[in-house]
């Protein structure tokens, strides 16, 4: 992604330029359209969330910090962090009331249809939090200072919470971690 | 294999599908921005600041509609009653000046009410800088469409102008959010405001009495909505190849044009129902767009 002009644009658009902002649009489109399918686990659903989230960045525009560090990425993924996890509450909200209606154990973490079909089902058993982290560092490539800007969560806390998901994943999931096994006592 | 290097190689070979959302949401940002003059019954509007033109029904004035008509007979301003999508504003004005102390002149706010405001209306005000010299006033609008004369008759004075510029839109969610979770309170937020001039207002003194005037770029417009009970008269009079529109209600004279290339508004206020006070309106009028 090119950060700078990314910048430039929203710079151009929080002064009134809407062009600018359609620009922003076609080049970030699917960076977040991909950390939101694999947040909310169905096409149909992210792509609706991936509209909120641009439209939310235009009536947030005043909020970009245009003299700041230029982060502009990170900005547009913690407004999509923030919408995607209020998705993920909302959703998880309406599957209990289902569940309790129909006397069912609750799915926790989505109908994450995109996920089975695609071979990530390692995706599954994570929580949204933990999902979102393995996103954003491994797909998006982002550093923990960047995510820790996003999530709004500690660089050591990440850290940890990073080392749980992989303690997580290797005792679930064993066969995928051959030659490699770490037990904590 | 570390997490990161399994995830990587299934993420690399996932295939992505690919979406094209810019369209459908410039549209939907269009679609708020021309919400802003008008009430809506989901969520909420915004409401600039505005005159209320009050009118009656006249012999002049078509059956159906009170408005203006452009050469070929087509209307381009009407004017209509409050109703259910378009109501009287919510807001009272000590709160609106209320909050506007927590801004500085040239900043805007958007104030919302829990109470009394079914419809979730949302009001965005600009604390305006006012110019008092004419001179300053109009070289601080850059704008050809508000063009001002250097020079005035002799007996009409300039007293104060101030410029309506664009404002952002308010995030109208949040807003709502907010007071619902201080326990339904009116809370407000401040909003971009944006270099493009939108409209004036300025006041003038014409042998010691007060005029008010209202310029606007007319896109928005074409139709005003307005309390019918509480006005007593109105009636068009030529004007410049076209006609203006004439309002009478309580103490109060109001005089309505409506331009279509350009595409302006004009509103001229003056206390007193007096004859004479129709003429200084267009001498007035026509001293500015001369």
């Amino acid at each position: 992604m090119e950060n700078l002009s990314l910048h430039k644009l929203l710079v151009e658009a929080k002064h009134g330029n809407d062009q600018s902002f359609a620009q922003i649009i076609t080049l970030m489109q699917q960076h977040i359209f991909r950390y939101c399918l694999l947040m909310i686990g169905n096409k149909h659903d992210a792509e609706d969330i991936v509209q909120e989230i641009f439209v939310r960045a235009y009536l947030k525009l005043h909020t970009y910090d245009e003299k700041g560090k230029g982060n502009a990425s990170g900005w547009l993924f913690t407004i999509a962090h923030r919408i995607c996890l209020n998705d993920l509450k909302k959703r998880s909200r309406w599957r209990r009331l289902l569940a309790k209606a129909a006397n069912e154990e609750v799915v926790r973490y989505g109908d994450l249809e995109f996920m089975n079909d695609n071979d990530l089902s390692l995706l599954e058993s994570l929580t949204p939090k933990q999902r979102e982290l393995v996103v954003l560092k491994v797909l998006h490539e982002m550093s923990y200072e960047e995510i820790s800007e996003i999530v709004g969560v500690s660089v050591i806390n990440l850290r940890k919470r990073f080392e749980r998901v992989r303690k997580k994943l290797q005792m679930e999931h064993a066969d995928n971690f051959k030659g490699r096994v770490n037990y904590e006592h | 294999m570390s997490i990161e290097k399994l995830f990587e190689s299934k993420f690399k070979v996932t295939e992505f599908p690919e979406i094209d959302v810019k369209e459908r949401v410039m549209k939907q940002i269009s679609l708020r921005k021309d919400q802003q003059q008008y009430k809506l019954k989901t969520k909420v509007t915004v409401i600039a600041v505005s005159t209320c033109i009050f009118l009656l029904l006249t012999g002049f004035a078509s059956a159906a509609i009170i408005g203006l008509k452009n050469q070929s007979g087509q209307f381009i301003f009407s004017l209509k009653g409050y109703d259910e999508e378009n109501s009287s504003p919510t807001l009272a004005e000590e709160i609106v000046q209320e909050h506007l102390e927590k801004i500085q002149p040239g900043e805007a706010i958007a104030i919302y009410s829990p109470y009394s405001n079914p419809d979730n209306v949302v009001t965005a005000q600009e604390k305006p800088i006012y110019y008092y010299e004419l001179e300053e006033f109009r070289t601080s609008v850059l704008d050809e469409r508000f063009f001002l004369p250097a020079t005035l008759p002799d007996n009409i004075i300039f007293e104060k102008g101030l410029s309506h510029h664009k404002l952002g839109y308010p995030d109208t969610t949040d807003l709502i959010n907010q007071s619902q979770a201080n326990g339904g309170v009116i809370v407000s937020e401040k909003i971009p405001v944006y270099e493009e001039v939108q409209g004036i207002t300025m006041e003038f003194t014409i042998d010691g009495e007060k005029y008010e005037v209202f310029m606007h770029d007319g896109s928005k417009w074409h139709t005003v909505y307005t309390d019918l009970k509480k006005v007593e008269d109105t009636r068009t009079i030529p004007f410049e190849n076209s006609e203006v529109l004439l309002v009478l209600r309580d103490s109060q004279q109001e005089l309505i044009w409506k331009t279509e290339q350009p595409d302006m508004f004009y509103s001229i206020k003056a206390q007193g129902n007096e004859a004479d006070k129709e003429l200084k309106m267009m001498t007035l009028l026509r001293a500015l767009i001369n």
